[in-house]
């Protein structure tokens, strides 16, 4: 094994090369940084921007065709305005025939007011989405 | 690249719309349409429910024989404030008309007829509710022809029994109108 301390064993050249630079860095000749920009600008950088993007619009136009079949196919209760509520309206066909005279006021409040309690009940069913 | 950037736009936008527009699918980012007409809620059912318990106090109130104290629960009715909502309105009619027949039991011809005024004011097209007010207001009318004649006011009474005649005649054309009506839509609510 050869001995380092040998004064008359020539060191590796590239290995002396990489020290001094580390040592102490010269500037790149100006052929030498010609040639690294030349590179670093090259049409290939171009080529893979419109790569990426292509790709990344594809993949997005793929991703909201799939969204809008899945939906279409999803299952879901009521039309797209969400739960059908019952709406206010006349109380008239919850009569059968034209009133008595005198009295009765009572009875048809009672019945108004049952039916209308139904119809409250119903819609917080729907709100709940328990229908 | 700006090529496919606007394509892709297009399309998402295209694509988002079909969501929106399908019926059955969320509608969770897309522009909300309000139902046509108030949903039945519990404001309404407050009015209704007090309305109903106002009703059978006046009931106790007439049985009882204290028909002032059945016109005093009734005009706590009509003096709440309320929901405007067709409902409430035909209850309020129907309310306007008790106090009219209990007024007209009085004798109270004015004041009875002042209610039926406001009952009227309350249904405007033809239901079962406005039939009943020009029913009551033409038993106004007849009591008002009686009492004439009892004063010895015969023109007065000729007239009275004329308006009388007219108004109940105008109920029943209402009332008919109210079944035919009825027997058109199926008797649907």
């Amino acid at each position: 094994m050869p001995d380092p301390r040998d004064e008359h064993e020539i060191p590796d050249p590239e290995l002396a090369r990489v020290l001094r630079a580390a040592w102490s860095p010269e500037d790149l000749s100006p052929e030498e940084h010609k040639k690294l920009v030349a590179k670093a600008i090259a049409p290939r950088r171009a080529t893979v921007v419109r790569v990426s993007f292509g790709a990344s619009a594809i993949l997005a136009l793929a991703a909201s065709v799939l969204l809008a079949v899945w939906t279409d196919k999803a299952p879901r209760p009521g039309p797209n305005l969400g739960p059908v509520l019952s709406v206010s309206r006349s109380t008239q066909s919850l009569f059968a025939r034209p009133f008595a005279p005198t009295g009765g006021e009572s009875a048809r409040v009672d019945r108004i007011a049952m039916a209308r309690a139904a119809d409250l009940r119903e819609n917080q069913f729907a709100k709940w989405g328990v229908r | 690249m700006k090529t496919w950037l606007g394509l892709l736009l297009v399309l998402s936008l295209a694509f988002g719309d079909i969501a929106c527009r399908n019926e059955g699918a969320t509608t969770a980012g897309c522009p909300s349409s309000e139902p046509s007409g108030t949903p039945v809620d519990t404001t309404i059912m407050a009015f209704l429910s007090a309305a109903r318990a106002l009703h059978h106090e006046a009931d106790l109130r007439e049985k009882s024989g204290d028909p002032a104290g059945a016109i005093a629960a009734l005009e706590r009715l009509v003096a709440m404030p309320a929901p405007a909502v067709a409902e409430v309105d035909e209850v309020l009619a129907d309310t306007h008309a008790r106090l009219a027949e209990l007024r007209l039991a009085r004798g109270d011809l004015d004041g009875a007829d002042r209610e039926v005024q406001g009952g009227l004011q309350r249904v405007a097209g033809p239901t079962y509710f406005r039939g009943h007010l020009l029913e009551v207001q033409g038993l106004i009318e007849e009591a008002r022809a009686t009492a004439y004649v009892d004063a010895g006011k015969r023109e007065e009474a000729t007239a009275a029994k004329a308006r009388a005649i007219s108004l109940l005649e105008e109920a029943v054309r209402v009332q008919e109108q109210v079944i035919d009506r009825a027997l058109a839509d199926g008797g649907r609510e």
